[in-house]
């Protein structure tokens, strides 16, 4: 538990900061009217995922879900994935692995018509995985190897703006951007990862990720 | 005219996304480097007449690199001469990844130690295997 304290503290005063960004835009809306808390909760499928399981089934495959508790313009989010890459012709490099995000995030556009949202959010982000290369080398050994390495994890922030808007009457479609940074850095024993899932490439330590998604709304309040 | 710039543009920015990959960039190699120096003034010593061994393999010169098993955390090299055989016993760490997905995947050889050996000294100049390091070893005899 004494692990994870320093990140329920991050994620904490991150949620402060965001309330506090949310206030100075509060002031005229809650001057003209006395909204009544709203809260909701709401799914988001990302479909970039789900393209590639039907067009590059075999390089690339998974998917994320994204859960989200509303109050009013504040969200929390919790989002879950997960990925199998696979790569290489003359060698094969096999890597599988879930992941998952938690933040606070603010809309910043709470009066706009339509159901129109502009989201700014910060994410803590957490992945797993499993990793495998076999190849032979063209060495003077002339070595077959076959490796694996098994439960590597490392851990990221997210830095997320996004635009939505209503499709339906509790339907929403948009996109998420993210900027990745402060990777914790991997060590390893035998085989570093090519691919991180849910980041991008272990030899970046800041990505740049996107999602595109469709979501049901569900008014709790 | 518009389109047509649309697309100079979208093309320019496809092309500027698309990573080079050289895979010769890769800066480590299959093996060590050694140098042979004389005890008595730390001259070049002549090697032409050594022969090595590895398991499995004789040579009859030393080559520039010599390749370091990657199955393998030891590996023992006689080096013959017409008077004495030399020995080099080695141990070393291995590690895999991709360089690039369009090379073939890299090993990385790092944390030379010198086990055990009969030449005068070995001094270690470098204890990881990388282009940019011309010598691992120097050996005096």
């Amino acid at each position: 538990m004494n692990k994870y304290l320093p990140i329920l503290k991050y994620i904490f005063s991150l949620f402060l900061f965001i309330l506090s960004i949310g206030a100075f835009g509060q002031v005229e809306s809650s001057m003209q009217s006395e909204d009544s808390t709203s809260i909701a909760f709401r799914v988001n499928l990302d479909l970039i995922p789900l393209g590639r399981n039907i067009f590059v089934p075999a390089q690339k495959s998974g998917f994320e879900i994204q859960t989200s508790v509303l109050f009013n313009q504040y969200r929390l989010h919790f989002e879950y994935g997960s990925q199998r890459t696979k790569r290489g012709t003359n060698y094969d490099y096999n890597n599988k692995g879930q992941y998952f995000r938690i933040g606070p995030e603010i809309n910043l556009l709470k009066n706009a018509k339509d159901g129109l949202e502009m989201t700014f959010g910060l994410r803590y982000a957490q992945s797993t995985f499993d990793n495998s290369l076999s190849y032979e080398t063209n060495d003077f050994f002339g070595s077959i190897i076959s490796i694996e390495e098994n439960r590597q994890s490392t851990r990221w922030l997210e830095i997320t703006t996004g635009l939505s808007a209503k499709i339906g009457k509790r339907m929403t479609m948009g996109y998420t951007v993210r900027y990745k940074i402060q990777r914790k850095p991997l060590t390893s024993d035998q085989l570093l990862p090519y691919d991180i899932p849910g980041f991008g490439r272990r030899d970046d330590s800041n990505e740049v990720g996107f999602n595109y998604y469709i979501g049901w709304l569900l008014p709790l309040k | 005219m518009k389109i047509r710039n649309f697309v100079l543009v979208l093309l320019i920015v496809i092309w500027g996304c698309n990573e080079i990959e050289q895979c010769q960039l890769e800066p480590n190699r299959e093996g060590f480097t050694l140098g042979f120096f004389k005890s008595s003034d730390s001259t070049a010593y002549d090697s032409t007449g050594f022969t090595f061994i590895t398991p499995g393999v004789t040579s009859d010169s030393i080559q520039s690199i010599l390749p370091l098993d990657p199955l393998d955390t030891t590996i023992t090299y006689i080096f013959g001469t017409d008077s004495t055989d030399y020995n080099l016993v080695l141990s070393y760490d291995v590690i895999y990844y991709l360089f690039s997905p369009d090379c073939d995947p890299s090993i990385r050889f790092f944390d030379l130690k010198v086990l055990s050996t009969n030449f005068d000294s070995v001094a270690v100049i470098s204890d990881i295997v990388d282009e940019q390091i011309p010598t691992n070893f120097e050996i005096y005899l």
